[in-house]
């Protein structure tokens, strides 16, 4: 009878172990299952995450780097507006001059900066329909040989120039000329101007950007 | 003789409830497998569901960085350009005096 317990105890206790064997590595694999369930969620989650980020930040950017372009476009443009309203005074200033006693003095000036560069002794001038006679030819003469140390003869054009006001000095044969009319002398020095008049309006702000 | 047989069919009879026993652990173990399948697709899932849900936020969110983004540069250049009027104001008449030297021979 005690053998025969015994081998039933041995039957039970071996089918326990292997039991136990069979659940426990059922609960193993259970555990390295949802270990890598989790590590793959938190991979999706990083990927998928990760690009919405990268997109919604590249979009940021974009906006932001367009949307500074634009501010700067924008102060360009106030600076644009200031500097054209000077100019635009300047060109109102001049159309005004003629039509004053001071002209005679300017077209002066222009002259013999005309008749210094080109450096003739018989020079012609050409003037806006009306203007020559604010030219005192005498006195510019004088102011030509004074600014030069040469004497010069100047005769006004029986041509006229359109333009607003100053004057066109050229030698006799019209070869070589100086273009002195307020509208050449706008355009020649445009590009001075708008640098002096920017460097005056903005000087301390463009060196502070 | 009958007592030896009692005895096989006594051991047989355990055999056979062993075998029970380990078919319905094996049974137990294939579901929790099962279980365990399941789960581990629900948590990727799920993961997927949230993620997608975040992703879609961060894209809704742009506009109102956008906004952020655009109030506070313009309103910043705003202020810059209207600072630079003012002082732009104060300097008008030099740039015109030395526009108009240079406009007539005088600078």
């Amino acid at each position: 009878m005690s053998g025969m317990t015994n081998i039933i105890e041995i039957i039970n206790s071996k089918t326990a172990e292997k039991e136990k064997e069979i659940l426990s590595e059922a609960e193993s694999n259970k555990k390295k299952k949802l270990d890598d369930a989790h590590a793959k969620a938190k991979k999706v989650t990083a990927s998928i995450t990760g690009k919405a980020e990268i997109e919604s930040n590249a979009e940021v950017s974009r906006y932001e780097a367009s949307a500074k372009l634009q501010s700067k476009y924008k102060l360009l443009e106030a600076k644009e507006a200031l500097i054209e309203d000077v100019l635009s005074s300047a060109r109102k200033h001049l159309e005004d001059l003629v039509k004053k006693k001071a002209y005679g003095n300017t077209l002066e000036k222009l002259i013999v900066d005309a008749a210094a560069s080109l450096e003739e002794a018989d020079l012609e001038i050409v003037a806006p329909k009306g203007h020559a006679s604010n030219i005192d030819l005498k006195a510019v003469e004088a102011a030509v040989a004074k600014a030069t140390s040469r004497k010069c003869n100047l005769s006004v054009s029986k041509e006229d120039v359109r333009a607003t006001g100053g004057v066109i000095v050229r030698n006799k044969d019209s070869t070589r000329w100086v273009d002195n009319t307020f509208e050449a002398r706008l355009e020649r020095y445009e590009s001075q101007i708008r640098d002096t008049i920017s460097s005056i309006l903005f000087g301390a702000e463009e060196k502070k950007e | 003789m009958c007592a030896a047989h009692d005895e096989i069919d006594q051991i047989h009879e355990t055999e056979k409830a062993a075998q029970e026993r380990i078919e319905r652990a094996q049974k137990k173990a294939r579901k929790i497998q099962e279980d365990a399948d399941e789960e581990a697709r629900r948590i990727i899932e799920t993961a997927e569901i949230k993620a997608k849900d975040t992703a879609a936020k961060m894209l809704s969110d742009i506009e109102g960085r956008k906004e952020e983004i655009e109030s506070s540069v313009f309103k910043e250049t705003e202020k810059t350009i209207k600072k630079l009027q003012g002082t732009a104001e104060k300097r008008k008449d030099e740039a015109y005096q030395a526009a108009v030297k240079i406009l007539l021979g005088e600078a």
